[in-house]
């Protein structure tokens, strides 16, 4: 009886503080009835450090404008709400990956703005050389379209397989692969199972926002590895908005100093402008 | 209908190897389901406080292991399972290693599934054999299998259509089948056509077994 009293105490005092916390905020706003409410911009994003760059974009933007990051689950959902327009830009992808979306859904999502550029790398618990790995090694690489021509690319420009000349590299498949003289076997997961890959494949291709996870970077762990401006996040609208004000207060939060200092203490990313 | 020949002519292999991938899953995980979930179910009702070989302690760890797999969100126990599974199997990638923890949850569904088929029993009916100087392996064998089996393998219905459904993500692993394949084929690549057609042959087969199931289980009614 005492302890529920004791609670009912507890709860009225928590409602009066939420209660006199709106009324104190209430009059702030009206304070400064003149000041133009600002115009929000919703950016989805998906995971650090993307969403990270979003928020630092959202201190950095010029007045009038306010960013408000959507946090969406995956990378195909955040194209799919920019492009019904439930949000104004998102910051999840790369230009092949946009345009993937574009070819597939009538998309008319345009890049325009590249962020960040990353090291893409093969590591291996095992090797220290690409030139060691074994016959019928297994290589670990990811199971999505775009990720897997690019592992694939990497893998035939240092001679590892040979691919059909008549495919372009970006799109290619395991299908492609018309020459594996040392018969490696293709491992084929979701990025995000490549971590778990690495304790038991001979070579895994691995981004290194997932890698530094293992304490690990292009820099100086990756075997072989790749930067390739066709692969820069970029900042992606619609394309009605491709020039309004709005997207212009945007590009230039993106390449802000703040933006900036998010990108370099990250470590394993450089700047894309 | 030119769509469909097109499809089937460009992906048919990969589906079928796919379809493969999935009925071996699946194969296995009801094996474990039988051999292990059924009699985990049993010992669940047998040692319940009142059963007839009441035990609390196996009571308590039948049931705590069957809540506890219950409760994983599936995708999640899978890549927990990931280290066990490398130290079981060799590998956590491919679709052997990618049944294990199917298995897992195929043992904790069918438990709980034959617990309940079990509790439907008349509570005389256990009692009554006991007084009759039955065993409890005779009471098991001869008096509640024979009342249950019809509702058991209604159940082992139910529970294949779960496993089938769980086993789309095994993709995560390596695993393939047909869920990976209308992930991968399809809504990655924005083929929608594709990703529709997996799915009405995965609605297909569900129609199948539950057609299979149920008809078995109405053949072993004896009621």
């Amino acid at each position: 009886m005492k302890k529920s009293r004791i609670a009912l105490a507890a709860a009225g005092l928590a409602l009066a503080v939420v209660v006199s916390g709106c009324a104190s905020t209430a009059p702030a706003g009206e304070e400064k009835p003149d000041a133009a409410e600002p115009t929000v911009l919703k950016v989805a994003a998906v995971t650090s450090p993307m969403t990270d760059v979003v928020e630092a974009a959202g201190e950095a933007i010029e007045d009038g404008y306010e960013v408000e990051l959507v946090e969406v689950g995956d990378y195909i959902t955040s194209n799919t709400i920019l492009n019904a327009g439930d949000v104004y830009a998102n910051f999840s992808q790369h230009i092949p990956y946009m345009e993937a979306f574009n070819a597939g859904n009538d998309g008319d999502l345009v890049g325009v703005q590249p962020v960040y550029n990353f090291v893409i790398a093969f590591y291996s618990k095992t090797l220290d050389d690409i030139a060691d790995l074994p016959e019928g090694a297994t290589v670990a690489i990811p199971d999505d379209p775009s990720n897997t021509g690019r592992a694939l690319k990497l893998l035939a420009a240092h001679d590892v397989i040979t691919l059909d000349e008549s495919v372009d590299p970006y799109e290619a498949t395991v299908k492609d692969v018309v020459e594996n003289p040392k018969n490696i076997e293709f491992l084929q997961v979701p990025i995000a199972s490549l971590n778990a890959a690495y304790e038991e494949a001979d070579l895994v291709f691995q981004w290194p926002s997932h890698i530094i996870a293992l304490g690990l970077t292009p820099q100086e762990d990756g075997l072989i590895t790749e930067l390739d401006d066709r692969f820069a996040l970029n900042l992606v609208v619609k394309q009605k908005d491709a020039e309004s004000e709005a997207t212009e207060a945007l590009k230039k939060a993106f390449t802000s100093d703040a933006v900036r200092e998010v990108i370099e203490s990250n470590g394993t990313i450089e700047t894309a402008w | 209908m030119s769509w469909l020949t097109d499809l089937l002519a460009e992906y048919g292999e990969d589906m079928a190897k796919s379809l493969g991938e999935t009925g071996y899953m699946m194969f296995v995980s009801l094996l474990a389901a039988v051999l292990i979930g059924l009699p985990l179910g049993m010992t669940v009702y047998l040692t319940e406080r009142g059963g007839i070989a009441e035990n609390r302690i196996v009571n308590t760890i039948a049931n705590l292991y069957i809540n506890v797999v219950r409760s994983f969100p599936f995708l999640l126990l899978v890549v927990f399972l990931i280290p066990f599974t490398r130290m079981v199997m060799g590998t956590s990638f491919g679709t052997q290693a990618a049944t294990l923890p199917l298995c897992f949850v195929a043992v904790a569904i069918y438990a709980r599934l034959t617990e309940q088929i079990l509790r439907e029993i008349p509570p005389g009916i256990p009692l009554v054999a006991r007084a009759l100087g039955a065993t409890v392996p005779e009471a098991v064998f001869r008096m509640l299998l024979p009342e249950a089996r019809s509702g058991l393998v209604y159940a082992l219905t139910s529970a294949a259509i779960s496993l089938l459904s769980y086993s789309t993500v095994l993709g995560v692993v390596g695993g393939g089948g047909i869920g990976d394949f209308a992930m991968r084929y399809g809504y990655q690549v924005y083929n929608d056509s594709l990703m529709y057609l997996t799915i009405v042959v995965i609605i297909v087969c569900v129609l199948a077994i539950q057609a299979i199931g149920h008809r078995t289980s109405v053949r072993l009614d004896h009621r």
